[in-house]
């Protein structure tokens, strides 16, 4: 059975359509990476299956394991083993980034029937996965992302997907504002969590992430819908010739 | 911890089941509504007072007659009802007052049910470790606790009305010199017609070796509360102090007048807790706990210190501006308040911090929570008086609106006239943004525990200021789990 | 027509009577009477618990007689680059003085009569919006039509110039701008005392419309400023107004601003400071009724002496005002032992989606920029006066034209102590 399934996935807001018929499936340990020209519908996509109440679906479907996504509400897509890494991880003013998580990890844990916790468990385990990604534990007694630098809460981002082992994994745009450096932290903390059982989806609009994060599949966005789907030479086709050319043979083909 | 994925902001905020609404069923001796001298003499008499304290109360209620209610601070949402100062039962007392239990084990055993309801166990050795409880029910103490584990360290902790016949020369001394028993209208009234309340001294250099608290109940129909509790730390002593309070549910408002006087002297210290649960009125605004309270303390000596918190979740309305006089050189005046109003609930709190001494410090902390058709105010005076050189004040004021139909207010007063001071106010207001629910939701946390977490991180800096015993109770008045994202 | 006495208003009653028969008889009556039902305020008045109007109190006031300006008295309220200049003289108009009135602007003593005044905001509490109403003689009426500007900024000057006795005189200000009109108006508040002034600016903008105004008040050390500034505001206009504060006895200013229609802006500014025992109040509402309005006040005040200022200021909220975002601060330095603040920075909010700060500080000089400084080589007492221009510097680098801000500069220098090495200079923008 595929990881994660999408079908003819229409989604607007506002009124305005901005998934077109979307059609996906990742299959379990696969990477699929998602490009495309600002506009595209790589965030809404990335929102939608994470169940963003904002975005209207308007016809399609999104299953994961067999089950359908778009009949729950966010948390429990997430304990159903959905991640989304936030392009602009939310900042929430007086509550540590430890107790946050610990709340979260229990939360997923209680879903899975598996025990809480403890205290001792919960920080080896924050301990260990802080270090996949170079994070300074001392920030984790700080409120969620309050303060952080815009790499500290990137790597924050791919740390807590450590910390709740999801089983599909989306990352938007986990590159933007990067530097050389501190991508390859993040990619190196998401190749760490690469395994048989966990699809990732890596939403990104440059080709460098794939350097690091190799994918099996790219997938071109355009307007709402995937025009063109191919192996990781795609990727370095379309940073080579930028999007236009898909853009014209899209038109030239309709 | 509950996951009910579907409930949203406004149902968590609608969501208040008043656990504490209970009534007992006991024999009461209680006299009939009305307020005239002659009550005030039954009062007094029925403690066995000396004339002194008759003389001070008929003083208070001399003047009191003549004094105008405040209406300054209720908003228009609320169907104030006026208070009628003669419906009012002045005293109501369970029956067994004639022979007052010498020990736990002649304490009614329905009294100790209740008590135990409310969460407080009052038997010695179930009580939480060092806490030692003062249990005052309508207007009478019923029980406190370790007293014996107290009087080895010297410090007497007892009822009002005990320490009036026990030890006159120290109530005599600080009775009314923080409060006057006319500095306005309710504590006048208080002044005229408590029955009791709770009494500590601390002697000199003395640490008091747990934790003191008083537990009141509100029981019987109509009647009023006025308990009175002086606290006095003598040179060098501390003494750490909780109050707790409830009352069954009641179509009526009740009226619950208290007054609270601290004095620290020399290098002492008091802090004072409150975790306020009065009953709040259903959610129509019927019902509920007025509750006009005055406290304030005298930081008397040299590098004296003392501190309020409160947690205000219950009463219909509360008035309450828990101050600090600040005379001593040095001293320490702190303020941390949380006040949550739900439903038709308004609550108008803050501080006054009176700046004499010099080298005086005072901090402020509210953290206002608003839901439903809820109001909060906070009302404050920062003065630092001409000779106060080099004093320091910092205050912040935050709010958090949930809801489109609750009200949120800051009304502070600073006063500035010594050029060596630095004051410094600041107030906010945010609300829980949908995009904080999402992104808890997206990590598998659900609405509602996500709420109570932004909640309780919002509050975080007054929990911290709680004892840890009642921080617990705190954080579960406020329907959340906080655990280490304290401190 | 007096119900109850007012000594040293009541002077002023056959004055008005004799105004109510030539013009707005009723309104004028009207507010005579107000007057006297509200009666002198007293500390005891919470809306003036901290100024001191004792003296005032015990001052009987008179209509001011007619005068013309003294030319070199004139040229210390020049301010460049506003060559257009309307000069008034206890309430009424110098046209020898003044330069020709300009397309959008007229006079407003022919027209007292129609219903011109009082429509902007309730100031029905405020004695002196009372008294101002009850002694208006003259003023200025802006309008601007949909889409033009008033070419050039406009500055207003009134002179109080007593003769034997004590003077009570007023101006009004009406500035109506069309739809995206633009227009800067400035006024200068000047002359001596004894005198009573209460000055009152009237604004309406319209959708998009954009106004600069600002008050600067010079007067000398025996006149009272009782001022008022209403203002009401459709969708998407921008109102910025600047109280300045170099002179005067007790200077106060009650101003309302009403932001009625999405997404306006209103930035309610202020500075002053202080000299001998002046006073400096403000007294500020700011209303958001409607969504997506913003709102900034910073009033900040320098006091040396025995100089105090108090600051009560509101925001308020309505229902339904989602996306507010008002900023209120009030920041004091108190330059002297005797010097004395108040503040009272309000919220009053009734929508939850909103974004409100307010901030208050009063202290005096940081220790560790003085000692910056001062290891720098640059003597004491200079440095604290730098350090107070840079404390007041934030008000002052919000004020239009740059010949402003000069002028701005010269003045508080030189009531700035310590100021002596500093010039206008130091003004850098």
């Amino acid at each position: 059975m595929s990881l994660l399934e999408i079908k003819n996935l229409h989604a607007s807001v506002e009124g305005i359509e901005i998934l077109k018929g979307l059609s996906l499936t990742i299959d379990p340990g696969q990477v699929h990476s998602i490009m495309g020209p600002n506009g595209s519908g790589k965030s809404t996509l990335s929102r939608v299956i994470a169940g963003e109440e904002t975005y209207k679906i308007t016809e399609g479907s999104v299953l994961l394991n067999g089950k359908n996504l778009l009949d729950m509400n966010p948390e429990d897509r997430a304990r159903e083993g959905i991640f989304l890494a936030f392009q602009y991880p939310v900042e929430i003013p007086g509550v540590s980034t430890k107790y946050f998580l610990r709340t979260a990890v229990n939360s997923i844990r209680a879903h899975r029937d598996l025990d809480e916790l403890d205290a001792y468990g919960f920080l080896k385990l924050v301990k260990e996965k802080a270090a996949w990604v170079q994070l300074d534990p001392a920030l984790l007694d700080r409120p969620v992302n309050e303060g952080f630098s815009g790499g500290e809460k990137k790597r924050a981002e791919i740390f807590q997907m450590a910390m709740l082992e999801p089983t599909m994994c989306i990352l938007d745009e986990s590159d933007s504002g990067l530097d050389i450096d501190a991508l390859r932290i993040v990619a190196n903390g998401v190749n760490q969590q690469r395994s048989p059982e966990r699809g990732f989806l890596v939403i990104t609009h440059y080709q460098r992430l794939l350097e690091y994060i190799v994918p099996d599949v790219v997938h071109v966005l355009l307007d709402g819908r995937i025009v063109r789907s191919g192996g990781k030479e795609l990727a370095l086709e379309l940073e080579e010739k930028g999007y236009s050319w898909i853009e014209q043979e899209v038109a030239a083909g309709a | 911890m509950p996951h009910d994925p579907n409930t949203t902001l406004d149902q968590w905020a609608e969501q208040s089941d008043y656990k504490w609404g209970f009534v007992t069923d006991i024999d009461t001796d209680t006299l009939p509504p009305g307020l005239n001298e002659e009550v005030i003499r039954i009062i007094s008499a029925r403690k066995g007072e000396p004339e002194w304290m008759l003389e001070w109360r008929l003083g208070a209620f001399a003047k009191w007659k003549d004094m105008v209610e405040p209406e300054w601070a209720h908003w228009p949402d609320h169907d104030w009802r006026p208070i009628d100062y003669q419906a009012i039962s002045y005293y109501s007392a369970p029956k067994r007052d004639e022979d007052r239990p010498k020990s736990l084990d002649e304490v009614d055993p329905i009294l100790l049910e209740t008590y135990e309801k409310l969460g407080i166990p009052l038997e010695e050795r179930a009580a939480l470790a060092g806490v030692a409880v003062d249990a005052v029910f309508d207007s009478v103490s019923v029980a406190t606790t370790f007293r014996d584990k107290l009087a080895e360290a010297g410090v007497i902790f007892c009822p009002f009305s005990e320490a009036v016949q026990k030890h006159p020369e120290l109530v005599k001394k600080y009775l009314g010199k923080v409060v006057s028993r006319t500095d306005n209208f309710f504590a006048a009234l208080n002044a005229a017609v408590f029955t009791d309340g709770s009494f500590v001294y601390i002697p000199k250099g003395v640490r008091c070796p747990m934790e003191l608290s008083t537990y009141f109940r509100i029981n019987q129909m109509n009647t009023g509360q006025f308990e009175r509790t002086l606290i006095v730390a003598d040179e060098g002593a501390y003494v750490s102090y909780l109050e707790g309070c409830t009352a069954p549910q009641r179509d009526e408002n009740q009226l619950h007048a208290a007054v609270v006087e601290l004095v620290a002297m020399e290098d002492a210290e008091i802090k004072y807790s409150t975790i306020q649960n009065w009953y709040p009125g259903d959610e129509n605004g019927v019902g509920g706990i007025y509750n006009f309270v005055t406290k304030r303390g005298l930081c008397s000596g040299d590098r004296s210190h003392i501190s309020w918190t409160q947690v205000e979740t219950g009463s219909a309305m509360t008035w309450k501006y828990p101050s600090c006089i600040l005379k001593g050189d040095d001293s320490i005046g702190e303020f941390y308040s949380v006040a949550l109003t739900n439903n038709y609930q308004q609550a108008d709190t803050g501080t006054k911090m009176i700046h004499v001494g010099k080298r005086t410090h005072s901090n402020i902390v509210s953290k206002g929570i608003s839901a439903g058709k809820g109001h909060n105010t906070y009302r404050g005076l920062v003065k630092i008086l001409p000779g106060s050189t080099d004093s320091r004040n910092y205050t912040q004021c935050d709010s958090m609106l949930m809801g489109d139909e609750c009200g949120a207010h800051t009304f502070p007063v600073i006063e500035v006239e010594n050029c060596t001071a630095q004051v410094e106010h600041e107030a906010s207001t945010t609300k829980i943004g949908e995009d904080q629910i999402f992104y808890c939701n997206q990590r598998g946390i659900s609405s509602e525990d996500a709420v109570s977490m932004i909640v309780n991180g919002f509050c975080r800096e007054v929990f911290a200021e709680l004892p840890m015993e009642f921080a617990v109770e705190a954080k579960a008045l406020l329907a959340v789990s906080l655990e280490d994202s304290v401190g | 027509m007096c119900i109850k006495t007012l000594d040293n208003v009541c002077p002023l009653c056959d004055s008005i009577d004799a105004l109510a028969a030539k013009s707005m008889g009723d309104q004028r009556r009207a507010a005579c009477e107000r007057l006297h039902e509200l009666g002198w305020p007293s500390k005891n008045d919470d809306a003036f618990k901290y100024c001191n109007l004792k003296e005032a109190a015990d001052t009987a006031w008179h209509l001011g007689p007619n005068a013309t300006a003294d030319r070199g008295e004139l040229a210390a309220f020049d301010i460049k680059g506003t060559d257009v200049r309307l000069i008034f003289v206890n309430g009424r108009f110098d046209a020898a003085a003044s330069s020709d009135l300009p397309e959008g602007v007229r006079l407003l003593s022919p027209m007292l009569n129609e219903t011109h005044l009082d429509r902007v905001a309730d100031f029905s509490d405020d004695p002196f919006a009372q008294l101002s109403t009850a002694l208006v003689e003259d003023g200025v009426l802006i309008e601007v039509p949909d889409g033009q500007s008033l070419s050039k900024p406009l500055h207003i000057v009134h002179l109080s110039s007593p003769d034997a006795d004590p003077i009570a005189s007023t101006l009004r200000v009406v500035i109506r701008l069309g739809r995206n009109a633009t227009a800067c108006v400035l006024e200068s508040w000047g002359g001596t005392g004894p005198a009573l002034v209460t000055p009152m600016t009237e604004v309406e903008l319209k959708e998009g419309a954009k106004c600069n105004h600002a008050r600067l008040v010079e007067h000398d050390d025996q006149t009272w400023h009782m001022g008022g500034i209403a203002s009401r505001q459709a969708a998407g206009s921008t109102f910025e107004s600047v109280v300045l504060t170099v002179g005067g006895r007790t200077v106060r200013t009650i101003a309302h601003a009403s932001l009625d229609g999405e997404g306006a802006h209103a930035a309610l500014r202020g500075f002053g400071i202080g000299d001998g025992d002046r006073h400096i109040n403000s007294r500020i509402l700011v209303a958001h009724m409607a969504p997506g309005c913003t709102s900034r006040e910073i009033f900040k005040h320098l006091l040396p002496d025995q100089s105090s200022a108090a600051f009560a200021a509101r925001i308020f909220v309505n229902h339904g005002a989602h996306g507010t975002d008002a900023v209120q601060t009030s920041r004091n330095l108190l330059l002297s032992p005797d010097a004395k603040s108040w503040s009272r920075p309000e919220l009053e909010i009734y929508a939850d989606d909103v974004k409100c700060t307010h901030g208050a500080t009063t202290g005096e000089i940081d220790p560790g920029a003085l000692f910056y400084l001062r290891a720098r080589g640059v003597p004491e007492s200079t440095a604290r006066a730098l350090l107070a221009w840079a404390f007041a510097a934030e008000v002052i680098n919000e004020v239009p034209l740059q010949s402003l801000r000069s002028h701005l500069a010269r003045r508080i220098l030189a009531q700035l102590p310590g100021a002596e090495m500093l010039d206008e200079g130091i003004v850098s923008l």
